[in-house]
């Protein structure tokens, strides 16, 4: 790479827009990666957090809570499984309107036993035993306190605020935990008969779901398939993941016309390196090396950019994630695929016929 | 001899039909010997240029090049050969606008992986024997026409070749300047016992010439030295 460094050391500015293109698609794909990583969160953090392994569904629903309901007959034969814990789980969407004063809240409503596995901290299982409440997700925390009574839409059942804990959100609302029966109390009233959403399981090792889901009249999934049950999380993943690979797909072909135009602007500088003893691998090298070197160092300044840019949005009501495996993925991505899109012009290169170092037509 | 060629044959298209540039030509050039080739504009000279330094094959007949037969080549081994054995210098010098001139030299060590210490101190060599010294970390805009052509000539001597090849190497310079430049390419060629040729349309490299060839129809033919251009 010889000719390469120098001639980027000296005429830098000629890659300075191809550069700043590169840039602005790493800058724009860091942030909407930090995007897409923040909706995830929003999305299924809750779930995602929880001590489960699978999820047993009504046959039907798609691992929508909301569309699955299930009964006592389900849990005992899930709890009659050997090496499987097993434990019911409601799942709803309610308005919470304060009693004084405050902010009305969109809450995702888990409902779960005191003894339930999912409940692993001891003060968490004195809340759920104790008298009807609320423990919610710490993001409402400053804006909701300890004490503080809110009135479930539909229910008119009137709950304290019990405590907080990180119990993230469930489609694209914070969740708060309240006792199975409570939980029952406000989705069905006073005729619930036994009856939640899905069952929590978490196996041990290997379990025949199949023979079990036939027994206990369920359809299981596991905890990473069953994200897709989260109100609008496929249509959101999809279209994040469709985004990206425009944004990595148009780079790619961003760089490969430039170099395609490059290579025909340097057609007889290229000739003359081969009229200088330059094999096709060594011209080769120095083009593809000198714009990797290029579409590296704008990659680099652009998802740094990104990542500042993200840091500065994120934390407001934009759900922003910056994570360092993300960004340093798409950034390598976005690396890689620029190079790649410099083969095309490998073809034009080996193609050069020496004598153009003549000026003279092959 | 260095350089040799045996009843070398290229054709052009030319519109629907095909036009001869070089018809089964035959020439030598022995080492230290410097021969002019002059010929009017579109007969071919730069061609057989291309043809006797490898950068082209010809449809026909046979380019020994320091005493290898060339024809049974692969593309590799034409192109090392062309790397080792064969100078070229340019109309215009043709340097890379990127390179200082020292540079220019170094690529060539740096194109057969043979930059060294000894390479760069060659390099130096090369530009102070040809009054550069003082030019070597210049940019090409920044060299005059005359420094430019002698960086060029400095270059094609980098890779001490057995041939030398230069075309037009003074068109673009005024009389003054194309005959110092065209002594200095005869000099060093006969210095170095360089096989050299010379393609040209001007006085000065005639001037400097041990023999005048020209091209005219697809033919060569000898013209004696000191006879006017045509």
């Amino acid at each position: 790479m010889y000719l390469a460094v120098r001639d980027l050391r000296r005429n830098w500015r000629r890659f300075g827009l191809v550069g700043l293109v590169v840039g602005l698609v790493a800058v724009l794909s860091t942030v909407l990666s930090a995007l897409a990583t923040g909706l995830v969160s929003d999305g299924i953090s809750g779930l995602r957090g929880l001590p489960l392994t699978h999820l047993a569904f009504e046959p039907g629903s798609g691992a929508v809570f909301t569309r699955s309901t299930l009964d006592a007959r389900a849990l005992e034969a899930w709890r009659a499984t050997p090496g499987v814990e097993a434990s019911p789980l409601g799942v709803a969407f309610v308005n919470a309107a304060p009693t004084t004063t405050g902010p009305r809240l969109d809450l995702a409503l888990w409902g779960v036993p005191a003894d339930s596995f999912l409940v692993a901290r001891p003060e968490a299982r004195a809340a759920l035993s104790g008298p009807p409440g609320l423990v919610l997700s710490d993001e409402l925390e400053g804006q909701v306190e300890v004490g503080d009574r809110f009135t479930v839409a539909g229910s008119d059942l009137e709950l304290p605020v019990l405590g907080f804990t990180y119990s993230g959100s469930y489609g694209h609302v914070p969740i708060a935990f309240t006792s199975l029966a409570t939980w029952q109390q406000i989705h069905y009233g006073s005729d619930a008969r036994g009856r939640f959403s899905a069952v929590a399981l978490r196996f041990d090792g290997p379990v025949d779901t199949a023979a079990v889901d036939r027994a206990a009249g369920t359809a299981t999934r596991s905890k990473v398939s069953a994200y897709s049950g989260s109100p609008g999380f496929s249509a959101e993943t999809a279209t994040m993941t469709m985004i990206r690979s425009f944004l990595v797909v148009i780079s790619a072909l961003i760089v490969g016309a430039f170099f395609t135009i490059w290579t025909v602007q340097r057609t007889r500088q290229i000739g003359l390196m081969k009229a200088l003893g330059a094999s096709n691998a060594y011209i080769v090298r120095d083009g593809v090396g000198q714009l990797a070197l290029v579409v590296v160092f704008f990659t680099v300044v652009g998802s740094a950019a990104g990542a500042l840019l993200a840091g500065v949005a994120g934390g407001g009501d934009v759900p922003i994630e910056l994570t360092l495996t993300g960004t340093l993925t798409t950034g390598v991505i976005l690396a890689v695929v620029g190079v790649l899109g410099s083969v095309v012009a490998l073809r034009r290169i080996t193609r050069v016929e020496p004598i153009v170092a003549l000026g003279v037509e092959p | 001899m260095s350089l040799e060629l045996r009843g070398v044959t290229v054709t052009v298209p030319d519109g629907d039909g095909i036009r001869t540039l070089l018809d089964a030509v035959d020439l030598a050039v022995a080492p230290g010997e410097v021969v002019a080739l002059t010929g009017a504009s579109g007969s071919g000279k730069s061609t057989l240029l291309a043809v006797a330094g490898l950068l082209r094959r010809p449809e026909a007949g046979e380019v020994v090049l320091a005493g290898t037969p060339t024809s049974g080549l692969g593309g590799r081994a034409r192109t090392k050969l062309r790397g080792r054995t064969v100078g070229v210098v340019y109309q215009s010098a043709n340097l890379f606008p990127s390179l200082t001139a020292v540079e220019q030299l170094e690529m060539v060590a740096h194109v057969q992986g043979r930059l060294d210490a000894t390479a760069r101190r060659r390099a130096r060599d090369l530009l102070a024997g040809l009054g550069l010294a003082e030019r070597a970390a210049r940019l090409p805009h920044h060299l005059s026409g005359g420094e430019r052509q002698r960086v060029g000539l400095a270059r094609a001597l980098m890779a001490e070749p057995r041939v030398l090849l230069a075309d037009e190497p003074t068109a673009s310079l005024d009389p003054r300047l194309a005959d110092d430049v065209a002594d200095l390419l005869a000099g060093q060629a006969r210095e170095r016992g360089l096989a050299t040729l010379v393609v040209t349309h001007d006085e000065a490299p005639l001037r400097h010439a041990d023999r005048r060839i020209e091209l005219d129809g697809g033919a060569l033919r000898a013209v004696s030295v000191g006879s006017t251009v045509g």
